[in-house]
């Protein structure tokens, strides 16, 4: 008798009291998933996400399911994406590579040219890929891209002479093979595709949409 | 045109129609809630997409004062291939978009 008279006073009690402490327990659940985020950018940016998706979850049990599921699966599975794009990353490198070498010097049209831009498009994570090659004239003209129908409405068959090409080149900063090109320079005459943004970049690190990368292949 | 040959979960193709049919930009829990999925398990299939270049994001900041969300968004090349890749898939009728991205190639 007197066990139910305690579970009858206790439990809606416990009950009460862990619905009230749920949401506190779904923030500290919180803090240690964004633990788990193998990066120092990962984790400032899915602190503040999290945190701000946990107050707009309805319930507070709701609440702690959430965080429950963040730390379970949620945050390892962001950390094996991001140890996985890690290790292949040179592996695209390398992908890149055989591509560029596999090239046939006496064969240069636009579909022997095309797996090199998708493999730089679509493995090495770019929107957008281009390849422009020297005509007999000095000018270079863009032959095979690797992008939206939009893009390649905007790029193919556009010309760009020696001289911009070279005053392009001299102004970037090396980036291993590549060379980082930030904008068109003023007075260069240098058709590119801007990608629209959805808003404004507010990480000072961000790429910018008139960012590129060149690589001259020889 | 070339898409990238991976493996696309049903959970992901879920998204990306969630994503296809909502307003330009939203936030994680209202592409699940679209989506009809956890909204915990919304986020590794944002980043992917994010790697891929299909979709982008950024925080919205047109509440000062406010927590900022974080909003996600196709990018003109993630939302044709996705609309390629999902019409490829009702019309060879495979289960993933993995089917549907091999017979679009």
């Amino acid at each position: 008798m007197t066990r139910w008279i305690i579970a009858a006073v206790l439990l809606p009690v416990a009950l009460a009291e862990f619905g009230e402490v749920s949401p506190w327990l779904a923030r500290r659940i919180i803090i240690q998933a964004v633990r788990l985020l193998p990066s120092p950018r990962m984790r400032t940016r899915y602190a503040e996400e999290w945190a701000t998706d946990l107050d707009r979850v309805p319930g507070k049990v709701t609440k702690l399911a959430y965080a429950i599921t963040l730390l379970a699966t949620t945050a390892p599975a962001l950390g094996r994406q991001a140890l996985r794009a890690e290790r292949q990353a040179p592996g695209m490198r390398a992908a890149y590579r055989r591509a560029v070498a596999s090239l046939d010097p006496q064969d240069l049209s636009p579909e022997s040219l095309l797996p090199v831009v998708d493999i730089v498009g679509s493995t090495l994570g770019f929107n957008t890929s281009v390849l422009n090659l020297a005509d007999a004239c000095g000018n270079y003209v863009c032959v095979a891209i690797h992008g939206s129908a939009e893009v390649r409405r905007d790029l193919e068959g556009v010309t760009r002479t020696e001289q911009d090409i070279k005053k392009m080149f001299a102004r970037t900063d090396p980036w291993g093979e590549l060379r980082f090109i930030n904008g068109v320079p003023p007075g260069v005459a240098f058709t590119v595709h801007i990608p629209e943004t959805s808003g404004p970049l507010d990480d000072p690190a961000a790429w910018r949409p008139e960012y590129y990368l060149g690589v001259p292949l020889e | 045109m070339a898409t990238p040959t991976r493996l696309l979960s049903r959970r992901t193709v879920a998204i990306l129609q969630a994503m296809l049919s909502c307003a330009d930009e939203a936030d994680a829990l209202e592409i699940a809630k679209s989506a009809r999925r956890r909204p915990a398990r919304t986020y590794p299939v944002l980043a992917r997409l994010e790697g891929m270049s299909w979709v982008d994001s950024h925080w919205d900041t047109s509440h000062p004062g406010a927590p900022r969300r974080r909003l996600y968004r196709l990018t003109g090349y993630g939302r044709e291939t996705a609309q390629h890749a999902l019409e490829a898939r009702v019309r060879i009728g495979a289960p993933g978009l993995a089917g549907a991205l091999r017979g679009i190639r």
